[in-house]
């Protein structure tokens, strides 16, 4: 338990470094990028309008004044007001985690049930010629980009055979093709590391050990090989979640998906810096939650990361 | 199980680019039920390959031909399923590698009675029972608590006499044991050498080393090996006092002795062949003083439990 709480504590100082780092970063970002008055104010605006967005914002204060406002700002979670509807940015940004939030469950659920027996059937038996074909695909596949995966999948079921709408919204079956896009992205990466991990504990002298003892084929798999190989899996899983929730930008913007990474496209088209920083602290925050879990999963299904019992 | 386990012509060979090479070239062992016999020879000589393809867990890369008779079945020619039946039953194995030879995510318990219920018609509970009397029995202290145990938690000693409980559990007929103290410290070794010799019940036992010393103190056959042949073989008493073979008498002169006299350690020069190359005569000619034509002409056939056509007489130094 004490280790647990330890291990809590680690993270907590790294969500505290990582959001440091990241706000540090955006309020430079914001600093060299042209003068941030002229910026809100927009084109042809007058310059008695820019000093007045010029003193609301403070931005005639020094730089470490309005530093350090930036940062209690941030940690009041007040990211201020779109500049672009003229809504609170937080609550903006989170009226649209839901949607991504259903995108990332999906292709994490599609991707799983995909990847780890197309991986496990690819590591069993590495050698095997029809295995090597399939793993050639996959290496295809793996150097497809996304956007091209989405725009092959629209033009066959939306334009061609017109059987799925490609526009979020547009009725119940709108979440095939971007979940189809995203899970053919994922599960290249993830088949092969599976099966690059199946294969690995094949080798391990634990694996001849039960070989040694009469254990069958599929006993060897399920459980010499298959626990272990998961566990290695789990990290890129973790990764890909991250992934999926900073927001698959090109694929939400593809499809019109009302979720983080289309805000985030819009958000810096109209440079509108709230919503950015508040869209990029959602995402911080998400991915420190993904990242705890990760590590209680971990201790659980590694003894070796448990408290020694001994 | 009171019949002999028999080796005949037993061979094991990889592909080359050149075809296969043997790496065990035809070997006839016999080994009678609760007979301990050790082979010995150096790295390279086949011997571990020997113990894995006796078990049939050689690599699946190899090809193996002749015998390997256990009870009524021949090994060798005998389907997966049966094989299986045969493996951690009537005969089983401990590596070289305590620390990696258990599964690090599994408890003691769990992968003991995993082979337990195997091979045996029982409950959780009676695999359990069996399991902490075997425990017990190769001498691990408090072995109800190490039966929870991950293999992590465990000592190196510990984790092979693990091991070795996992080999002895559903009384085989015979253990291989290959190099099983070789990654332990010397006081450590000397107890798992003592568990070798005297706790291993009605099982027989096949160590392999490299080390004479090793098997003339557990043992009571040794076997050299060399290149993949049986070069001689015969009891402790005879091979320590009266080596034939001037492999055997080299691997004797290369243990370091501590009487008074202590002659200089003769190293055998040279190496053995490797598998790509292609040796005529006796495999040894080319490392061994008492080589002449005959030598490398024709290979010496193994008769009168020795393959040489020099023996060397006289008592060992």
């Amino acid at each position: 338990m004490k280790s647990r709480l330890k291990a809590v504590r680690s993270r907590l100082i790294q969500l505290i470094v990582l959001l440091g780092t990241i706000s540090t970063t955006l309020f430079l970002l914001l600093r060299i990028s042209g003068d941030p008055a002229v910026l809100i104010a927009g084109e042809g605006a007058s310059p008695e309008t820019i000093d007045a967005i010029r003193a609301d914002y403070g931005f005639d204060r020094s730089l470490i004044v309005q530093y350090l406002i930036f940062i209690w700002d941030i940690i009041r979670l007040d990211f201020g007001v779109s500049l672009v509807n003229a809504q609170p940015a937080l609550g903006f940004v989170l009226d649209y985690l839901p949607s991504t939030l259903t995108l990332t469950f999906l292709a994490i659920f599609f991707n799983t049930i995909l990847a780890i027996p197309a991986g496990v059937w690819l590591g069993a038996k590495p050698g095997q010629r029809r295995r090597r074909v399939l793993s050639t695909i996959v290496s295809v596949a793996q150097g497809t980009p996304a956007y091209v995966i989405a725009l092959l999948l629209i033009q066959i079921f939306a334009v061609w055979f017109t059987v799925l709408p490609s526009i979020a919204g547009t009725g119940t079956w709108a979440w095939v093709l971007p979940t189809a896009t995203l899970t053919f992205a994922l599960s290249p990466n993830l088949i092969r590391v599976v099966a690059a991990s199946i294969e690995e504990t094949t080798a391990q002298d634990y694996f001849r050990t039960a070989k040694a003892n009469g254990a069958s084929p599929s006993v060897l798999l399920m459980k010499h090989s298959l626990p272990n190989a998961l566990l290695s899996t789990t990290s890129l899983l973790g990764a890909q979640f991250a992934f999926l929730l900073s927001g698959a930008l090109i694929t939400e913007f593809i499809f019109a998906w009302p979720g983080l990474g289309l805000i985030l496209v819009q958000s810096i088209t109209n440079l509108d810096f709230p919503t950015i920083q508040a869209t990029v602290f959602v995402v911080a925050y998400l991915v420190f939650f993904v990242n705890l879990i990760l590590d209680q999963i971990f201790r659980f299904a590694d003894p070796r990361l448990r408290k020694s019992q001994v | 199980m009171s019949k002999a386990i028999e080796v005949k012509n037993l061979q094991v060979s990889f592909p080359t680019p050149n075809g296969y090479s043997a790496v065990v070239r035809g070997i006839d062992l016999t080994i009678k039920p609760g007979e301990r016999i050790a082979i010995v020879g150096e790295s390279g000589s086949g011997k571990t390959m020997l113990g894995l393809s006796m078990l049939g867990i050689q690599p699946s890369s190899a090809k193996v031909t002749g015998e390997v008779i256990i009870g009524d079945v021949d090994m060798v020619s005998a389907n997966d399923a049966t094989a299986r039946k045969l493996r951690g039953n009537y005969i089983s194995m401990v590596f070289q590698e305590p620390l990696t030879s258990l599964n690090p995510v599994r408890t003691i318990s769990s992968q003991l009675s995993e082979s337990v219920r195997r091979h045996n018609k029982m409950s959780k509970a009676e695999a359990e029972d069996r399991v902490l009397e075997i425990l017990t029995s190769v001498g691990i202290p408090a072995p109800k608590e190490r039966m929870k145990s991950y293999p992590h938690q465990l000592s190196g000693g510990l984790r092979q006499r693990v091991m070795i409980a996992l080999a002895l559990i559903n009384k085989p007929a015979l253990v291989v044991a290959d190099e099983p103290t070789t990654a332990l410290d010397a006081t450590i070794q000397a107890q798992i050498l003592d568990l070798l010799r005297s706790g291993m019940g009605d099982a027989a036992l096949m160590l392999i080393t490299h080390d004479l010393a090793v098997a003339a103190d557990v043992c009571n056959r040794i076997v050299v090996m060399y290149a993949g042949n049986i070069v001689e073989q015969g009891p402790v008493a005879e091979i320590l006092g009266n080596p034939r073979h001037p492999y055997t008498r080299g691997l004797l002169n290369a243990i370091p002795k501590f009487d008074k006299a202590r002659p200089p350690l003769m190293p055998i020069p040279g190496s053995p062949p490797t598998i790509t190359e292609v040796v005529s005569g006796c495999r040894f000619a080319s490392r061994c003083s008492y080589a002449d034509s005959q030598c490398t002409a024709s290979e010496p056939k193994f008769v009168d439990n020795l393959a040489c056509f020099h023996p060397v007489v006289g008592v060992s130094q």
